[in-house]
């Protein structure tokens, strides 16, 4: 594609561009708009540290493998595996009592966590995140699609 | 018409609390969002959740962004990457049919073409924005579809006939000296090779 187009092209590519504007469907954007009330202060970030889908080829795992994620921050680290609906996880480093599961669609919902750190709750469709409280603040994993909806 | 905002000041606004700053980002980014979802062929479901993952994301990475002017780049990249994710997913449900299976994934997994046509689109909308409303509306009158002809258009915007050819031209010359076509070499005659690697890094 050549940017240095005459004005026929141009005009091709301004087509093309100003139909995309046109094609956005109302609900993504009213869920676009909305994600803005989830914004928080002062919050630190259990980051990403490894998603078992994003480490093997898809060919060589069975179907039957439950998919293991790593999260991390300063002092603390989460790992959780998903199974079906349900995802059983452990904290690491760091003592507390509970978790909290953030769903935009289902609200939140506080998980207790057993004193080896374990904790097992069914998991809302659609993206969520987890919040682990240490020392009064939060910690929270980025948002991500654990349990995707039925497939329409 | 006003100016619109630039980018910059609109992830500032967002930062600092402002609603109707991050509506605007939303209005101003969502096309280009949905067009990479789209390309992936995910479900409407999945679709759905993809757009609200990309969004939630970047609320939460508003503070980090350091330059603003990369904010497509990482949308379209985020989006992409999330969608891949909900693929990958739903792959593992399936029985398994290397076949049909690979050819998809490896089709899918081109990153390179079709994001930087995608992004080369976002450009092209928020070149429209610099425009003067006359030489906007000039240009979408131009690209309505079914086309209007030529009688329309001076109807519609009360300039003779004759002056469409030139106006037109005249709009297309602003619209490559724009700000948003800036990395794009649209007004330098020879294209400068490294103009996209600041989206694809």
């Amino acid at each position: 594609m050549s940017s240095s187009t005459d004005d026929e092209g141009l005009m091709e590519e301004l087509a093309i561009a100003m139909a995309q504007a046109t094609e956005v469907p109302e609900r993504r954007r009213q869920a676009a708009r909305a994600a803005f009330s989830w914004r928080t202060i002062d919050e630190e970030l259990l980051a990403l540290t490894h998603d078992s889908l994003e480490l093997a080829d898809a060919a060589v795992r069975g179907a039957l493998d439950v998919r293991t994620l790593g999260f991390e921050s300063e002092g603390l680290s989460l790992e959780i595996e998903v199974d079906g609906d349900r995802v059983f996880g452990q904290v690491l480093d760091a003592q507390v009592g509970e978790v909290v599961v953030e769903s935009v669609e289902d609200g939140s919902q506080t998980v207790p966590v057993d004193p080896s750190g374990v904790f097992s709750v069914v998991v809302p469709t659609g993206p969520v995140r987890i919040s682990i409280e240490v020392d009064g603040v939060p910690r929270r994993t980025p948002w991500i699609v654990l349990v995707p909806g039925p497939q329409s | 018409m006003p100016q619109p905002l630039e980018v910059e000041q609109l992830v500032e606004a967002a930062r600092a609390g402002d609603a109707a700053a991050w509506d605007a980002l939303v209005d101003r980014y969502l096309p280009l969002v949905t067009a990479v979802i789209r390309r992936l062929r995910l479900s409407p479901a999945d679709a759905d959740d993809v757009n609200q993952t990309v969004w939630l994301r970047l609320v939460e990475h508003l503070d980090g962004l350091r330059e603003p002017r990369a904010l497509p780049g990482w949308l379209a990249t985020t989006a992409r990457h999330e969608g891949l994710r909900v693929i990958k997913r739903r792959n593992r449900d399936l029985p398994v049919d290397p076949g049909c299976g690979t050819f998809d994934t490896a089709e899918i997994l081109d990153p390179g073409e079709t994001m930087v046509e995608d992004l080369r689109s976002q450009a092209l909308r928020e070149a429209m924005l610099e425009l003067s409303e006359k030489q906007r509306e000039l240009l979408l009158l131009l690209l309505a579809d079914p086309p209007l002809s030529y009688d329309d258009i001076s109807a519609r915007l009360g300039i003779p006939r004759g002056s469409i050819g030139p106006t037109r031209a005249r709009a297309l010359a602003q619209l490559r000296r724009s700000r948003a076509l800036r990395d794009w070499g649209d007004d330098t005659p020879v294209r400068e090779g490294g103009a996209l690697d600041v989206f694809l890094d």
